[in-house]
C-alpha cells in the first residue's frame, strides 16, 4: 500500500509528530502505523472510544458530528482526528511531543493532513 | 513459482486440511491465481506472491460496489476509468494496480490514491470476514487466473486476515451474538427509532432508512456501499440503543404450507385450474392492460403482505411481542 | 378458488428461496402469457414484473430455436445495480428473480431446481413436466 505509506511518513515528519495511524473509524481496521504508534493502543480501541464518545456527545444533544479527540499526559498528547468522507470515516491518529509543539499547533497541523490524506 | 509434484508435468496445489492452510503454504510458495471457495456463499480469493489482492463473494460488498453505491465514485467515472485502463493494458505492462483500473480512477481525479487503498483493503478484509461466515467448502486453485477488477497490490499478508478476521468474530459474539446468524437477520428499525427528534449519528440514521424488514445486514451494506463488518458493528451499537427490531428467523423449510390436495371426482372442467388465464376478447372496465383482455384468474394473485419501502411509517405494527435488544 | 392452491404457500416458497440464496431481493411467479400469479416483493410493481418476465422468457425461447440450442433453461439480465434471472416452472408458468450486484449465482443454481420443482408441484403441473 504504497501511497498509504507515503501519506503517513509526512505525518510523521510533522513537527513533533513522534508516532502515527491511519484506522478505520467504523472497524477500527488499522490500515497503516508508524513511529510511536504504540501509545495509541489498537486501531480497534480508537474506534470504539471514538464511537462511545460521539454516541454519548449526541446523546446530550450535541449538534453536528464528532471533529477531534484529545488525550494528553505527561510527555505527549494524543490527537485522534476524524476524517470524513463520502464512505465511513477514517481516524488520523498522532502522538505528539508535549516538549516539541503546542496543541493549538498540532490541531491545525492533523487537520491540514487529514486533508493531504483525501487528496 | 509453480508448484509441481515430483512424478508429473502438471502443477499441483499443496495439501492442505482447509482453505486457511492452504493459504498459509501458497504465501509460503509465493502463489499468483486465484481460490475458488464453494460454499453458501462462496467465494473467490485473489493472490499475487500469494498476499491477498481482492476477495469476490456475495457475502459482502467488493471494492466496486463500495465505492458505486456510496456514490463515491460516479458510474460514468467508473465506465470512463474501465476503458482508459482496457485501452492501457493492450499496451505496457501492469502498473501498481490490478488491470490498472485503480490507476486510471486515480489518474483522472476520481480518487485519491490512499484513499482507494483504503477502500481496497477494507474490502478484502470485509470479504474474508464473510467467507468464515460460510461453512467449510471445497476449493479449487488456479494459477495465473485473470486478476480482479480491481486490486491491492502488494496484497495482504493471510497472517494478518486471519488475526483481524478472529478479533472481529470475537469482538462481534461478545456485543451481539454468533455473526453468521447477526448478518442473516433481517432488520427493521424499532417503533421508537422512527422518531425524527432522535439523535443520532447520520451513519445509524442511513442504516435505519435502508432497514427496510427484508433486508439483512449483508443486503443493508450492498444497498449502502458499506462493508459486512461495518454494519454489523454499527448495528449492534444501535441494537444496545433499542433502535432495532431483528426479524425471528423464518422457520425450517422443506415443509411447503399446502393441505392435502382431494383429487376432483371428475375431469377438471376445462378453463379452470390454479394458474390466471386471459379471456380473450373481453375487456374490464378498468382497462386492463396487455393482449387478450383482463385475467378470469383461477385464484387471486399471491403477493407478499410487507409494503412497498415508501409506506413503511403507515404500516401498524403487527408483531405480538415486541422483541427485546438482547445481545 | 381451486382448492388445489394455496397463494400463501407460494409466496412462502419464494420467501424460503431468499432465504437459501443470498442477494436474492425479490420475486415473482406469473403464467407464460404475463399474469401475475403470486410474488414476494417490496418495491417493483408485480404485476409489470409478471409482463416482463414474460416477455424476456419468450424472446429468450424463440432465441434459443432459432439457434438450435435446445430446451432454454434460464435468462440472466446482469446490470450495473443487480440482476434479473427468469426460470421456466414447466410450460404454464416462470419465475423471475430480482438479486443485487452481489446475487449468489452458484447458490441460485444450486437451489432454484428444488424450488421450480416444488412451486411446479404448488400449481399442479406434473414433476415430468417441470
Amino acid at each position: 500500500m504504497r501511497a498509504l505509506e507515503a501519506s503517513l511518513s509526512d505525518v510523521l515528519g510533522s513537527p513533533g509528530v513522534v508516532g502515527a495511524a491511519l484506522v478505520d473509524a467504523v472497524t477500527g481496521l488499522g490500515y497503516r502505523s508508524a513511529g510511536e504508534h504504540r501509545l495509541l493502543g489498537t486501531g480497534a480501541e480508537l474506534a470504539e472510544l471514538t464511537n462511545l464518545i460521539g454516541d454519548r456527545l449526541h446523546e446530550a444533544g450535541a449538534e453536528g458530528e464528532l471533529e477531534s479527540l484529545v488525550v494528553t499526559s505527561t510527555r505527549h498528547h494524543q490527537v485522534v482526528r476524524v476524517v470524513p468522507r463520502q464512505g465511513d470515516p477514517l481516524l488520523l491518529a498522532t502522538v505528539l511531543d508535549r516538549e516539541r509543539t503546542n496543541l493549538a499547533l498540532a490541531l491545525r497541523q492533523t487537520a491540514d493532513r487529514a486533508g493531504d490524506l483525501l487528496a | 513459482m509453480t508448484l509441481r509434484s515430483h512424478d508429473s508435468a502438471r502443477p499441483v496445489p499443496p495439501a492442505a486440511r482447509n482453505v486457511p492452510a492452504l493459504l498459509l503454504a501458497l504465501r509460503r510458495a509465493g502463489f499468483t491465481g486465484s481460490v475458488t471457495v464453494s460454499s453458501a456463499p462462496g467465494g473467490t480469493i485473489h493472490l499475487e506472491q500469494g498476499l491477498v489482492t481482492a476477495i469476490e463473494t456475495p457475502g459482502a460488498p467488493t471494492a466496486e460496489t463500495l465505492l458505486l453505491k456510496s456514490r463515491r465514485v460516479g458510474e460514468a467515472d467508473w465506465a470512463a476509468a474501465e476503458t482508459a485502463a482496457a485501452a492501457a493494458r493492450a499496451g505496457d505492462a501492469p502498473g501498481p494496480w490490478g488491470g490498472g483500473l485503480g490507476a486510471a480512477l486515480v489518474a483522472q481525479g476520481s480518487i485519491g490514491a490512499t484513499e482507494l487503498e483504503t477502500v481496497c483493503a477494507a474490502a478484502v478484509f470485509d470479504g474474508a470476514f464473510a467467507l468464515v461466515l460460510s461453512p467449510p467448502g471445497s476449493w479449487q486453485v488456479a494459477e495465473a487466473a485473470a486478476p480482479a477488477g480491481i486490486a491491492l497490490r502488494p496484497g495482504i499478508e493471510p497472517q494478518r486476515l486471519f488475526e483481524e478476521t478472529a478479533q472481529r468474530v470475537a469482538l462481534l459474539t461478545r456485543l451481539w451474538g454468533p455473526p453468521g446468524e447477526l448478518a442473516r437477520t433481517r432488520i427493521r428499525p424499532a417503533a421508537q427509532a422512527e422518531s425524527r427528534a432522535l439523535r443520532i449519528p447520520d451513519r445509524y440514521r442511513e442504516i435505519l432508512i435502508a432497514a427496510t424488514g427484508r433486508r439483512t445486514a449483508r443486503d443493508i451494506g450492498f444497498a449502502l456501499g458499506r462493508g459486512l463488518f461495518a454494519v454489523l458493528l454499527d448495528l449492534a451499537r444501535m441494537d444496545a440503543r433499542h433502535l432495532l427490531h431483528r426479524e425471528p428467523a423464518r422457520p425450517a423449510t422443506g415443509v411447503p404450507g399446502v393441505a392435502p390436495r382431494t383429487p376432483p371426482s371428475g375431469p377438471p372442467p376445462a378453463g379452470t385450474g390454479p394458474l390466471p388465464r386471459r379471456t380473450p376478447g373481453v375487456r374490464g372496465p378498468g382497462g386492463q392492460s396487455g393482449p387478450g383482455g383482463p385475467a378470469r384468474p383461477g385464484g387471486p394473485a399471491a403477493v407478499s403482505d410487507e409494503p412497498p419501502n415508501g409506506h413503511r411509517a403507515e404500516r401498524t405494527e403487527t408483531t405480538e411481542n415486541t422483541e427485546k435488544s438482547a445481545p | 378458488m381451486s382448492s388445489q392452491t394455496s397463494p400463501a404457500a407460494l409466496v412462502d416458497e419464494l420467501k424460503s428461496l431468499r432465504d437459501r440464496v443470498m442477494g436474492i431481493s425479490e420475486s415473482v411467479i406469473s403464467t407464460a402469457d404475463g399474469l401475475l400469479v403470486a410474488a414476494d416483493t417490496a418495491a417493483v410493481h408485480p404485476e409489470s414484473a409478471a409482463a416482463l418476465s414474460a416477455a424476456m422468457l419468450g424472446l429468450g425461447r424463440r432465441t434459443a430455436a432459432e439457434f438450435g440450442l435446445g430446451g432454454l433453461r434460464d435468462v440472466v439480465t446482469r446490470c450495473n445495480g443487480g440482476y434479473v434471472v427468469v426460470l421456466s416452472i414447466g410450460e404454464q408458468a416462470l419465475l423471475m428473480i430480482l438479486g443485487d450486484e452481489g446475487l449468489d449465482i452458484a447458490g441460485l443454481h444450486r437451489e432454484s431446481p428444488a424450488s421450480v420443482r416444488r412451486l411446479g408441484g404448488l400449481l399442479g403441473m406434473a414433476p415430468a413436466a417441470l
